[in-house]
């Protein structure tokens, strides 16, 4: 025992602390099946003009529990859908599809507006998701960001 | 008498005040010590006494309900009770057995017995030991597994509502044979031996509770937590589920604390540095919006608003290059317009704690040295 | 300003004004110490740290929030487009680090992958108010793109002078 000064200690007392997994919400897993019937379905909404539905749709369905490959699935299947209804409206024109959002919608679209402004492929299109998140304070005010914050049913 | 009434107690946060019941004295934290001051209307509170007894950050303060015992508690690890004695407070030690810091003390209704809350993820129940002379303490234990953050006494001075930050809100038991008569059963439950956890509420975020209160009848129970929501439940009786529970979100900052005015009405206040007023019944709470207004968060820094009271031309380095530079570059200076920029609300940084002060007043406390009443 | 600059900055501005909501906190660990819950990194406390947040202008600028509930550490990528900017910002943020107790909230050492990292604490707020700390940072991210930039002209300018100096005699 050469480095004893080294050993935590805490660790031996393992009922004292809460662990991560403690930490994770008490909520029924997402299967990944339902997941990318989500993204087809949210594709099709696009296809035919339907933003509103495919954002409602896609903020409604977040996989809070659930593998990394289920989480970041469903991460490209929101931002797929943020970058259309970007592409095909005025900026100006955001504010509208925020308004029309429940508050719980607002803050599942603020989750992952960082998810993917911390992605590489998010990060090439900060402009855009900017965009998004600038009109969302201007409706909703800080209070999104302070519950992305602290929300432990992270996307 | 015009209200909101500020009272300037210097610079030092304060991390928790109390009035006492008459209203005529006023207990603040600070730093290692607890000062005390006669207050009178609206003229400036007179310091009578310095209670200096902590060795490290006082964390709160409480004045038992006759008014004769004041308690403190600091993160040094200690709880003090201190009792006039010769025209001086002296202080008692408590045996509280916790080895963190004590974060949060409050008195029990009747003022026989007080809660200690502590980051050692105890809350040690202290009660008068008659025979030994001395404060004792049973400790309640599980299942808390972060630090206590807040502490609320029911009106039947056996039930105890603690917030932690671990995210859970729970009503414990703190029935101490001997000293308590038998409590009549409410809605929380019936057979209540120390340490029963009545119930235990999570938030849907999870995130940590800064506040917790009950009503002035103990039936309802409101916590608020660092998501900025506020959240009321109506429990229904044992073992059921509660009869309602709302959750109201708001747009503000995470509340640090919060208080009943009456049954149907709730001030708040915390990182917003406003007190924000709730109301609503059974079937559901609103916000009715901040006592006072505050400069939208996103064009404050373009504002050029200065409060009478603030006199200091300081200007900041970053005013300070911008002017070398102009000096540099055409040889003259342009005032700046920024510095000194204040916030148009009665406190300038955090409130730490929100108080009942009368039937339709509110007393806060914050990190910027006030103690503000409210008229909600 | 740029028409990108003002959503990142707006963007940058509420993100630091919900991040930054501290209270005095004191370790659940370490008796009698109170130390910035986002600086200790040993798993036991993860109730005690918040979700972190990236805003990204474009890949190359980006900014990392950690929250935690006594500490906020913020963490910022400056835009490096060639040699000569990774030089200047590496000798610009090297020169501020060496003299970070003027600074109070500046790290000395930045994060990993990021090139200056502030470190907010409760003890902070409590003596400034949080609307120009939020403020400081934001200033600090207008000006260090005008600096480094600023600096490139000069170094190019000076560059250009030397060399025609030199070459004044081979005329």
């Amino acid at each position: 025992m050469s480095d004893w000064r080294r050993i935590d200690i805490d660790a031996y007392e393992p009922d004292k602390f809460l662990s991560k997994e403690e930490l994770v919400p008490d909520l029924p897993e997402t299967p990944y099946s339902e997941i990318q019937k989500v993204s087809q379905q949210s594709r099709t909404y696009l296809s035919s003009g339907k933003f509103s539905e495919a954002l409602a749709l896609v903020l409604d369905t977040p996989p809070y529990v659930s593998d990394e490959q289920t989480k970041e699935t469903h991460t490209e299947t929101v931002f797929e859908v943020l970058c259309s209804i970007r592409n095909n409206h005025q900026v100006g024109e955001l504010k509208s599809f925020i308004q029309s959002l429940t508050l719980d919608q607002q803050d599942v679209l603020v989750k992952y507006l960082y998810k993917t402004m911390g992605k590489s492929y998010g990060a090439k299109q900060g402009g855009l998701l900017l965009n998004w998140f600038e009109k969302v304070v201007e409706v909703s005010g800080e209070g999104p960001i302070v519950r992305y914050l602290a929300d432990r049913r992270t996307v | 008498m015009s209200f909101p009434i500020v009272y300037k107690l210097g610079t030092e946060p304060i991390i928790d005040h109390v009035f006492s019941s008459s209203g005529d004295v006023l207990a603040i934290t600070v730093g290692n010590s607890v000062k005390l001051y006669k207050v009178k209307g609206l003229s400036k509170p007179e310091l009578f006494a310095e209670l200096k007894g902590h060795n490290k950050t006082v964390t709160s303060v409480d004045i038992s309900p006759d008014g004769s015992r004041i308690l403190t508690c600091s993160q040094d690890r200690n709880a003090l009770v201190w009792e006039m004695c010769e025209g001086e407070y002296k202080p008692t030690l408590v045996l509280l057995r916790i080895n963190r810091a004590a974060t949060i003390c409050r008195w029990s209704p009747l003022g026989d017995k007080f809660a200690v809350g502590s980051s050692d993820r105890i809350i040690a129940v202290c009660y008068y030991e008659e025979e030994n002379d001395w404060w004792v303490s049973k400790h309640l234990k599980k299942p808390l597994k972060s630090t206590i953050t807040s502490l609320y006494w029911h009106p039947n001075n056996v039930l105890l509502a603690c917030g932690s930050t671990d995210g859970h809100t729970r009503v414990f038991s703190t029935f101490i044979k001997g000293l308590d008569a038998k409590p009549e059963a409410t809605a929380w439950g019936s057979k209540l031996p120390f340490q029963t956890l009545c119930s235990d509420f999570v938030s849907e975020t999870g995130a940590w509770v800064h506040g917790v209160a009950f009503n002035a009848t103990g039936e309802i129970l409101a916590f608020v937590n660092h998501d900025s929501s506020l959240n009321i439940v109506y429990p229904q009786g044992e073992g059921l589920p509660p009869l309602a529970y709302h959750l109201v979100k708001t747009s503000h900052l995470p509340f640090r604390s919060l208080v009943f005015v009456n049954d149907n009405k709730i001030a708040a206040a915390g990182n917003d540095n406003v007190l924000v007023v709730f109301e609503g019944d059974q079937n559901g709470w609103k916000e009715l919006g901040p006592t006072e207004k505050i400069l939208d968060p996103i064009v404050k820094h373009s504002s050029t608003l200065r409060s009478a009271d603030d006199d200091d031309d300081e200007i900041s380095s970053h005013d300070a290059l911008n002017m070398f530079k102009q000096l540099d570059l055409r040889g003259r200076v342009t005032k700046t317009t920024t510095g000194g920029a204040n916030q148009s609300t009665s406190h300038q940084n955090t409130i730490t704690s929100v108080k009942l002060y009368s039937l339709s007043h509110v007393s806060t406390s914050g990190d910027d040295g006030r103690v503000v009443v409210y008229k909600v | 300003m740029s028409q990108s600059l003002k959503p990142y900055l707006t963007a940058v501005r509420a993100s630091l004004t919900a991040a930054i909501c501290l209270e005095d906190f004191s370790s659940q660990l370490v008796e009698r110490h109170n130390i910035p819950e986002i600086e200790v990194d040993n798993g036991h406390n993860p109730e005690l740290i918040l979700n972190p947040m990236v805003i990204a202008r474009n890949e190359n600028e980006k900014i990392l929030i950690e929250a935690s509930v006594n500490s906020v550490r913020i963490s910022i990528k400056i835009k490096q487009a060639d040699e000569i900017e990774q030089i200047l910002v590496h000798k610009f943020t090297r020169f501020l680090e060496a003299r970070a107790e003027n600074f109070f909230i500046l790290r000395r050492v930045p994060l990993k992958g990021y090139d200056i990292s502030f470190l907010v604490t409760n003890f902070h707020t409590e003596e400034m108010l949080k609307s120009k700390l939020v403020d400081f940072i934001i200033e600090f991210m207008e000006d260090v793109d005008k600096e480094i930039s600023e600096m490139k002209l000069f170094l190019n300018a000076r560059a250009r002078v030397i060399a025609e100096a030199y070459l004044i005699p081979f005329d």
